[in-house]
């Protein structure tokens, strides 16, 4: 009989452990941010075409740093000189398959600007394939100046307004600058900064504009595509070129979250009708410190639906909750709100509860020894 | 005699139902990067890792092992659903509960998904059951700016050339934009702060060099880092902030993107076979 309880205690043991957790502790950090923004993106880099007649072009190059300045000229393999400022730059060749991973030509040409003179220069390009215009990508990794992006929220649904933030960052004061941006298929947007249309303050260097998420067919990442040029402080021009992204769904459902409700262990969090598979997420919180996770994956059937999403016993302690509707089938998110709790326990130790920095085996620690000094 | 037949096949029942996980194996598994659709084929998704690469990391063959290979331009979470069909019957073929998986580049995205999200797919808790460790060399955790520069170059507002590049539909590179990881990272995926930590460990190696051996793709890769401005240190694709954006750093290394998946210019594949000593 023995035998057969510690059979069976192995047993269980094992099939436990194939079960998918649906709660989770969080290293105790900042709550996520509802609407948050997009990451910073800045670009030193800006892209130049210029049309080729008889195998020749001529490409207008305003450069104000370019010292360590690379121009990459796109897919031709048969470029045989470059000059400017009647001298031979240095043109190398290369073939990179990462690059035709990325919808990059995989062969390209490096140009290195160096001797080059800060203002207008013009490069005369020889021995070009094709009839389509060539396209420089120029890059002045040393300059000062570059353009910033932010877009606000990230994850906007459709119809919702966006609101965009860019500057250009420079040692001095740049002037006449200019910064538009455009979607794919869109008509372009021009930020301003004279403190209207939702510019804060007039002449601050910060540049907004406010577009609407476009309508989508359930969720959709969008490039934006922003371009910049002006003159630094000495009079050199300048352009810059980046792209930020949003990440819009058109939703069809939401929380109603005015009628949340936590009934001892469990929160109950009401759905509007819809159709489809999604994903309840729910990060507690205490005071803006979130420290613990519960999510549950749910089909709705066209009717309003309450989720039950079990607590985390930690969760007695928190006294708020940010709530995520997420939809499965597109990957969209349909909305995400935050609802207040009464906590039935005292705030957790946040200490106590901070990821221990795991342990590296022996062997990874000796093996990482050997690339210390490489 | 009746209790004693009963019971002894009980007892037998119980051992058929351990005896699989009592002469359970060690194994390897291998998961590329992003590319074309030629990465589906087996062949090349060797090639892309190289013979000595996986004789290394698997300590001269000791361990089964399973080189995984999916269309490299899919989405995370289809090129996911390849690899986890792969993983799985490795798993049960070779009655494996101690896989140590090993992933370059976009590789250590795809097996986020399946780590982030076990009720995806009932593969899925299966593979997460049975892997001791996540290997992640030089993955775009956080994005990567060399993606937000291909993104730059595409669109509609690209002359027709570069169009007709795009009908290749390369999801994966889209994935790897700052800011569409950005996304994922906050709603999808486990692992970077706020969100909950990965079921395993997931050990990170980071590439910090581009001029190796100066071959052609070095200057590709030297030339591709100069242009998109890759942040801090970098492999020519992905910044080391990115790499080392989630689980635990395990090394740096000097060699880039081209051959932090080779066991050439520095031994990776040396380090990776440690995991089997």
């Amino acid at each position: 009989m023995k035998k057969l309880i510690i059979l069976f205690s192995i047993t269980v043991l094992f099939a436990g452990l194939v079960l998918a957790s649906e709660t989770a502790v969080i290293n105790p950090t900042s709550m996520p941010e509802i609407g948050k923004a997009s990451p910073l993106a800045s670009s030193k880099f800006f892209v130049v075409e210029a049309s080729i007649y008889g195998g020749m072009a001529d490409v207008l190059l305003p450069l104000d740093t370019p010292d360590g300045a690379i121009a990459m000229v796109l897919g031709q393999q048969s470029l045989s000189a470059v000059t400017a400022d009647n001298r031979i730059l240095d043109c190398l060749q290369f073939s990179e398959e990462e690059m035709a991973r990325m919808n990059i030509p995989a062969i390209n040409s490096r140009i290195d600007l160096n001797s080059l003179r800060p203002g207008k220069n013009t490069l005369h390009l020889r021995g070009l394939a094709g009839n389509e215009p060539v396209k420089l990508v120029v890059a002045q990794p040393q300059s000062p100046v570059s353009l910033e992006v932010m877009v606000s929220p990230l994850a906007p649904r459709s119809g919702e307004l966006v609101t965009v933030l860019a500057r250009v960052m420079d040692n001095g004061t740049p002037t006449g600058v200019t910064i538009s941006g455009s979607l794919p298929n869109s008509p372009s947007f021009v930020m301003n900064d004279k403190g209207e249309n939702g510019d804060a303050v007039a002449g601050d260097g910060l540049y907004t504009a406010t577009i609407t998420a476009p309508v989508v067919d359930g969720f959709q990442g969008m490039n934006i595509r922003f371009y910049a040029n002006g003159n630094r402080e000495n009079g050199d021009e300048f352009r810059r070129d980046v792209i930020n992204s949003i990440m819009v769904t058109n939703p069809v459902s939401r929380v109603d979250s005015a009628n949340v409700r936590v009934d001892g262990r469990s929160l109950y969090i009401p759905l509007t009708a819809a159709n489809g598979r999604f994903r309840v997420e729910a990060i507690f919180g205490y005071n803006g410190t979130a420290f613990t996770y519960a999510r549950e994956d749910v089909v709705l059937s066209g009717n309003e639906s309450v989720v039950r999403l079990e607590m985390p016993e930690l969760a007695a302690g928190a006294n708020h909750a940010v709530i995520r509707l997420l939809n499965i089938d597109n990957l969209g998110k349909e909305d995400e709100v935050e609802v207040a709790l009464t906590p039935t326990a005292k705030a957790p130790d946040f200490e106590s509860l901070r990821f221990a920095t795991p342990v590296m085996p022996d062997s990874k620690a000796n093996a990482a020894q050997k690339h210390e000094n490489e | 005699m009746k209790n004693s037949f009963f019971r002894t096949l009980l007892v037998v029942f119980f051992c058929l139902l351990i005896a699989p996980t009592l002469s359970a194996a060690t194994g390897a598994a291998f998961v590329h990067g992003k590319g074309d659709e030629t990465l589906a084929n087996y062949t090349v998704a060797w090639n892309y890792w190289t013979t000595d690469m996986l004789r290394a990391s698997t300590n001269n063959w000791a361990v089964p092992y399973v080189v995984c290979h999916y269309d490299g331009r899919n989405y995370m979470w289809v090129a996911a659903d390849t690899v986890a069909g792969q993983l799985y019957d490795f798993i049960v073929q070779n009655n494996i509960n101690d896989l140590v998986i090993n992933t370059h580049s976009f590789g250590g995205v795809v097996i986020r998904w399946i780590f982030s999200n076990p009720s995806w797919d009932w593969r899925y808790p299966t593979i997460i059951n049975a892997t001791r460790w996540v290997n992640t060399i030089a993955g775009p955790h956080k994005g990567s700016e060399a993606a937000d520069l291909a993104g730059t170059l595409s669109g509609s507002w690209l002359t027709s050339w570069l169009v007709s590049l795009l009908n290749q539909n390369h999801d994966a590179t889209m994935n790897c934009q700052t800011s569409w990881m950005a996304y994922y990272n906050d709603t999808w995926l486990y692992g970077t702060s706020g969100r909950p930590a990965l079921p395993k460990s997931f050990w990170t190696i980071s590439g910090y060099g581009l001029w190796n051996d100066w071959c052609a793709e070095d200057i590709g890769l030297a030339t591709l880092s100069g242009i998109a401005g890759l942040p801090g240190e970098d492999d020519g694709m992905v910044a080391e902030y990115s790499a080392e954006g989630i689980g635990s750093l395990w090394f740096r290394t000097k060699a880039n993107h081209h051959h932090n998946r080779r066991n050439d210019y520095r031994p990776i594949g040396d380090s990776l076979g440690t995991d089997f000593q």
